[in-house]
């Protein structure tokens, strides 16, 4: 089997990515403004800095190669809890990591979405906007006690950076070179490990075909994604909205400042 | 209050007297904001834009909200549903868009000012055709919080006024960095400056080539009653300016638009009218993987190219000078096909790919247009002020 990893962090701050609109928790719809509920004519503000500053702490620690400046892209796709139909993803700021024995491809930071409950039909737009860190491994693990070990040391390393524990590995399993399948909706460690588990069992009966599935973790199984959730081409375009060129991630002094040059 | 809105000016408008009328592209708490469109006619804005909050401080009342061609795609002023624009010097020709009801509004003096949305000739335009004075600042001079993205690296918050010195007033009052709109981070304060003595004029043949006989007359009539000395010097590459520029605004008006699917904003996108269709239907063709380099990327490359070569030309002359309109204004329904609407804007978009501000000042019936380098909004408008004076 082959695993990999796509690691969703949320760093602790106060704010959110594009707005001041605070991240603590609150009654659905409470914490938004025209920012981050995609109002026509809104604009977002300098990315948060205090989320930039933990993205590289953690490129560091992942032997992450550190890009001076990225630019911020537009990545369209619609679902029910992205208000733009477009999300703010940077390029990636480290590439070419390792960490545990695993290889690190990439780590880029982005803005959540809100959450949509298709039950009830409805969208709760208070974390739209708040601040991620995406972490992408390569397809390096091919058991399970590898898996467990890296997502311990993972989480370890989070706690020992400050930067929170908070973490979503959308999970990519294949078997015997067949297509990769990915699941998504795992919200732990032990989540990931059934999941991959489940994964191998299903994929040697049924045969995978390249999809993306839901983790159920009151069943420890795993669904096809009730909405289209691949697709073919998002038509990247850097953010016109923020000055040229970006966010300047320049490390040097441990410093991390927005630039507008 | 009884106001003789005759000509199509006001989408909305409040019962209290005012000064300003806002292009209904620009949020303003207590209006709906529809775009001139059928799609948007219940969106009611839970802010205001930061420009228009400025000019609230200054005393400022919003007395309404303007026509315009539908989210800002057109030249004629007439591309929208919701209302009838029609130019108040001759009701069987459009006004010029796409911020059409703001110069209606001005020019039959229901408001002494108004503000529009210049992407590449959208206040320029209407101005020249409904004779008063209109201005684009520098691309990042003005903050466009709350303007609705169309072009988002060309959008600019311009002004329509009778004169020069309302057009200062208003761009003094809005100018400013802000930290909702990071494009003003190099924003510069306005202030008086020398005028237009001294200042070195350049004009490109190929767009004075481009324009009716009549306009060229007037063109050449002016610069002489004002004794501008200006140089004319070759630049065929002027043409490429439009596909430079339209490439660019399909692409990121396609993305612009995403957000008006039905989920939060807007209703049916079949009430979207065939020019803001096309446009998205483009935008997202030239901006797909397999088509991204062919096209969207030559056009980035192509405004790179112009801006250089803008560079090189500042070093040599203060303003760019022509005539802002290559024809009179064309009669309601005489333009039918896309390419001759674009090919109109041939002398008000290089401003918007070098980013610089541009102003256009009526003389008989066309407009006289001088652009500066960037940022620099306080010779341009004051030397301006200078030339209708000459005028």
């Amino acid at each position: 089997m082959k695993v990999g990893f796509e690691l969703h962090v949320t760093p602790l701050t106060e704010s959110k990515m594009y707005c001041d609109c605070p991240t603590k928790n609150a009654q659905p719809n409470l914490q938004v403004c025209p920012i981050c509920t995609g109002q026509p004519g809104s604009k977002p503000m300098a990315p948060n800095e205090t989320a930039l500053r933990a993205g590289i702490k953690l490129a560091k620690a992942l032997n992450c190669t550190l890009n001076e400046s990225v630019s911020v892209m537009r990545k369209h796709y619609f679902y029910p809890d992205l208000p733009n139909n477009y999300q703010l993803t940077s390029e990636p700021f480290g590439e070419n990591g390792s960490f545990n024995n695993v290889g690190i491809t990439e780590i880029h930071f982005e803005e959540d979405p809100g959450q949509y409950d298709p039950k009830s039909g409805l969208v709760d737009l208070n974390r739209s906007g708040s601040p991620l860190l995406e972490v992408v491994t390569e397809p390096d693990i091919d058991s399970i006690e590898k898996a467990r070990d890296f997502l311990e040391e993972f989480s370890a390393l989070l706690g020992f950076l400050g930067i929170s524990q908070k973490i979503k590995a959308d999970t990519n399993v294949s078997i015997n070179g067949g297509a990769r399948v990915e699941v998504k909706n795992i919200g732990s460690i032990s989540g990931a490990l059934n999941a991959i588990q489940y994964e191998v069992n299903r994929q040697a009966k049924e045969g995978a075909v390249l999809e993306t599935r839901h983790y159920d973790k009151d069943t420890m199984t795993t669904k096809p994604a009730r909405l289209k959730e691949t697709v073919a081409d998002y038509r990247y375009m850097r953010e016109p909205n923020l000055p040229r060129p970006r966010a300047s991630l320049q490390a040097k002094n441990g410093s991390t400042t927005y630039s507008t040059t | 209050m009884t106001l003789k809105d005759r000509h199509g000016a006001f989408i909305s408008l409040t019962d209290t007297p005012g000064e300003l009328a806002v292009k209904d592209n620009i949020c303003v708490q207590g209006f709906m904001c529809t775009a001139s469109s059928k799609l948007l006619e219940n969106y009611e804005p839970p802010y205001t834009a930061t420009a228009v909050q400025k000019l609230q401080k200054q005393g400022l009342t919003v007395m309404g909200k303007t026509s315009c061609d539908e989210f800002a795609c057109g030249s004629t002023g007439t591309h929208t549903s919701l209302a009838n624009p029609r130019n108040p010097l001759d009701e069987k020709r459009v006004p010029g868009g796409s911020s059409s009801g703001s110069a209606i509004a001005v020019k039959d003096g229901l408001v002494r000012y108004a503000i529009g949305s210049d992407t590449g000739g959208s206040v320029r335009c209407p101005a020249t055709f409904c004779q008063i004075v209109g201005y684009r600042p520098s691309y990042g001079q003005i903050s466009r919080y709350g303007l609705m993205d169309m072009c988002m690296s060309f959008d600019t918050i311009g002004t329509l006024t009778r004169n020069v010195d309302d057009a200062i007033y208003l761009i003094t009052g809005m100018s400013g960095k802000d930290d909702k709109d990071l494009t003003t981070m190099n924003s510069v304060d306005v202030k008086e400056t020398p005028g237009l003595a001294g200042k070195r004029l350049v004009a490109f043949r190929q767009i004075l080539e481009s324009c009716d006989p009549g306009i060229r007359e007037k063109f050449n009539e002016a610069t002489e009653k004002a004794k501008l000395h200006v140089d004319v010097i070759d630049f065929p590459e002027i043409h490429k300016s439009i596909p430079t520029y339209y490439m660019i605004v399909f692409a990121e008006f396609a993305s612009a638009m995403q957000r008006f699917d039905g989920k939060f904003f807007g209703k049916n996108r079949e009430l979207l009218g065939q020019e803001v269709k096309r446009r998205i239907l483009l935008g997202t063709f030239i901006s797909q993987k397999e088509n991204k380099d062919k096209w969207y990327t030559q056009a980035i490359n192509a405004r790179k190219w112009f801006q250089q070569k803008f560079e090189a030309m500042f070093a040599k002359y203060d303003f760019v000078i022509n005539p802002t309109m290559p024809s009179p204004a064309p009669l309601v329904g005489e333009i039918t096909d896309p390419i001759t609407e674009y090919s109109m804007d041939l002398g008000t978009i290089f401003p918007s790919l070098m980013m610089g501000p541009s102003i256009s000042l009526p003389y008989q019936g066309m407009g006289i247009q001088l652009t500066g380098k960037r940022f620099s909004d306080s010779a341009l408008l004051y030397s301006a002020r200078d030339l209708e004076g000459a005028l």
